[in-house]
């Protein structure tokens, strides 16, 4: 038996195991684990790549067109490609029903951060004021992350909104457009932080430098397929190095459905089924450390309840930051070339200080290079036609920054088990915005174009999208760490008040969302209870 | 000739992507047109399936069947072809460098290309307003024509 079985091979997961057997610890880790195909041609840029495939339809759209972004009211300018569906890929055992909240779910090696897009930020001091612990107590998680897995940073003005601390690599070198908005805010810093805004380089998962076995980045422009060179870190990179160490084991193909519990209420291991069916298989572990994800991690704890008869199925807090999109023209670059060998993630990053940091806005802003032109196009407001033709001409102008703004808990939005006519149970995720949440969002949106206007941007007010509940993917809040001794919640060292050897270490345990990419946090706090049970 | 038929697609294929500014004879390329079809291009609607055998008959015609749609029929069956047909276009081994790459020129040279487009695009859109509209019309008053 191990001393941690581990739920979940996502950013928290494979984080907590890497920093365990560094502690001499044992780690079996229990997975669902459908696998990312092989990059085909892995040196190949992005144009040779669809000169040099037998079939390059197939790699870009799928087999039956699957990849193709349909005209649809609803529809993002961009889609996830065949080469990274099967993070989305569902278990057919799953049961899952959706509310006005549509979570992207993962049961991929690796999680949802297989399709991220690398944005790492320390939280501010003042963030942790909901935590359990001070902000002092991640510093040196967040240092071994980065040294672990290689981000690049510099201490520039989104240090407003992000210390930088860690150790990061120097950023690797702007995009022309990038350079030419980054110039602008220079010239005008004065102005535009009088008015809350900042602007600096994005702190990217991507090495600039050769970390270990993995090749800096040699800009392939793939990123949105997948980087064929491990330049780009996803946690399937940590659960590949783990598969080295003789004190890890690795279980894919088992969905857990719930905790096994000995009679006192004390967690011994989960109970899961293979995927390719067969029934429910037991497993062991010292102590359990739950780190599914969010919603995955609040099922199983639910499903556990479940089980010992309880009717009360419901989690409450359930957080998720609002993502809001604005595409831009930058009008000095009307007519410019695009080097699509380039990296193709945002290089910029933003902030909005509106007064008091639970109200900050942050944001990362991406100038177009390769990425799939079919969706940006047919959103064109012309015939397809002079859409392409539109769209050739201002190409090296587009631009588009993502926003995300802070959610905190409500008792309103909840996750919980309802039953089905069949007498099964799913899954069913309620949210609802309160009367604040719109307005919010539409003033972080006003405050972004004002502020790219300055930069020398047009960007239309109608173009503005404020995407639905769960489009971010950063879910949070269901069992928080807190100090109040209270039901369904954790403690600082992520053990659950509820059961006993039971450790919740993804970001269901989190009692605050902040207006930024959470996994960089997920993967530095996963280490700390690691170091906490470990010590 | 029936929309499913192999001929009237191979067709069709050729028409929207000459209109879309390139083609490839590629059996293969022909082959995923095809097979993307079904289910995601179905369509019960009368008028969708109108304007699309309209669209087959050439480039003019495709040039008008699609400003009409994009104004009336934005996500319709003939907006959701064209689209495929793009999308093949642009990851295409033999097409893809015309459709994934910038056309750099100065900005006065950008500009009157724009205001050029935009000129095409308003006088074509009129035109099909005035050509296809009155077709819409009458496919919605004829008998069991109200899914138009």
């Amino acid at each position: 038996m191990a001393d941690y079985l581990v739920i979940g091979s996502g950013a928290s997961g494979v984080h907590f195991a890497r920093t365990a057997l560094d502690l001499g610890h044992s780690v079996e880790l229990v997975d669902v684990g459908f696998q990312r195909p092989t990059p085909p041609l892995p040196d190949a840029d992005v144009s040779a790549l669809k000169d040099q495939l037998e079939d390059p339809e197939a790699y870009f759209l799928g087999a039956e067109g699957e990849g193709v972004v349909y005209p649809a009211p609803d529809a993002k300018p961009y889609g996830f490609p065949p080469s990274k569906q099967y993070v989305f890929r569902r278990p057919r055992q799953l049961q899952f029903g959706e509310r006005l909240f549509h979570p992207l779910l993962s049961f991929a090696r690796g999680g949802l951060a297989e399709a991220w897009t690398g944005g790492s930020y320390e939280l501010l001091d003042e963030e942790f004021a909901d935590f359990p612990f001070a902000g002092s107590a991640m510093r040196a998680h967040y240092d071994a992350v980065a040294r672990r897995i290689g981000i690049t940073g510099v201490p520039d003005d989104i240090r407003h909104f992000s210390p930088c601390t860690a150790d990061y690599q120097a950023p690797i070198p702007l995009d022309a457009h990038s350079a030419l908005l980054h110039g602008r805010y220079d010239a005008r810093r004065g102005a535009l932080n009088a008015q809350g805004f900042f602007l600096g380089r994005s702190r990217v998962a991507v090495l600039s430098r050769d970390l270990g076995d993995r090749r800096a980045c040699t800009s392939l422009g793939r990123c949105f397929w997948g980087c064929p060179s491990g330049a780009f870190y996803t946690p399937g990179v940590t659960l590949q190095s783990l598969l080295h160490d003789d004190r890890f084991t690795y279980r894919p193909g088992l969905l857990v459905r719930r905790l096994l519990l000995d009679s006192r209420g004390a967690a011994l291991g989960v109970v899961a089924v293979p995927i390719d069916g067969g029934g429910e298989v037991a497993l062991r572990g010292d102590r359990t450390i739950l780190a599914a994800g969010a919603v995955a991690t609040s099922q199983v704890y639910l499903q556990t309840m479940q089980y010992q008869g309880r009717t009360d199925l419901q989690l409450t807090g359930l957080m998720d930051n609002r993502q809001v999109m604005v595409p831009f023209v930058t009008l000095p670059r009307l007519g410019a070339d695009v080097d699509l060998a380039s990296y193709q993630y945002h290089m910029l990053a933003m902030g909005i200080d509106r007064g008091h940091w639970r109200a900050a806005v942050h944001g990362q802003i991406s100038a177009l290079k390769a990425a799939a032109v079919h969706p940006i196009v047919s959103t064109l407001p012309f015939d397809l036609a002079t859409s392409m033709r539109v769209f050739r001409r201002i190409r090296g102008a587009l631009g588009v920054a993502n926003i995300w703004l802070a959610d905190h808990r409500r008792d309103a939005n909840a996750i919980r088990l309802e039953p089905n006519d069949d007498g099964s149970t799913a899954v069913v995720l309620d949210y609802a915005d309160d009367a604040r949440d719109l307005p919010a969002a539409r003033d972080a949106a006003a405050r972004t174009r004002r502020a790219l206007r300055a930069l020398g941007c047009f960007a239309p007010a109608a173009m503005t999208r404020i995407l639905p509940k769960g489009s971010s993917v950063h879910y949070a809040g269901t069992l928080p760490m807190t100090n109040a001794e209270q039901e369904h919640t954790t403690r600082a060292d992520g053990s659950s008040r509820a059961y006993d050897r039971l450790h919740i270490v993804d970001g269901a345990a989190f009692p605050w969302l902040p207006a930024k990419n959470l996994t960089f946090t997920l993967m530095a706090n996963a280490s700390r209870v690691a170091t906490l049970l470990g010590a | 000739m029936r929309m499913t038929d192999q001929e009237g697609l191979e067709r069709e294929h050729a028409v929207f992507s000459a209109y879309l500014g390139s083609y490839s004879s590629d059996a293969r390329v022909v082959a995923r047109y095809s097979t993307a079809h079904a289910p995601m291009l179905a369509s019960d609607d009368r008028f969708d399936r109108w304007l699309v055998a309209f669209a087959r008959r050439g480039r003019v015609a495709c040039s008008l069947a699609d400003a009409y749609a994009r104004r009336v029929r934005p996500y319709g069956l003939l907006r959701r072809k064209l689209t495929l047909v793009l999308a093949l276009l642009e990851t295409g081994s033999a097409t893809h460098a015309h459709f994934d790459r910038a056309r750099p020129a100065s900005r006065i040279a950008t500009l009157s290309a724009l205001a050029g487009a935009g000129v095409w695009w308003v006088l074509r859109t009129a035109l099909a307003l005035i050509v296809v509209a009155p077709l819409h019309l009458a496919a919605i008053v004829a008998p069991g024509g109200r899914d138009g």
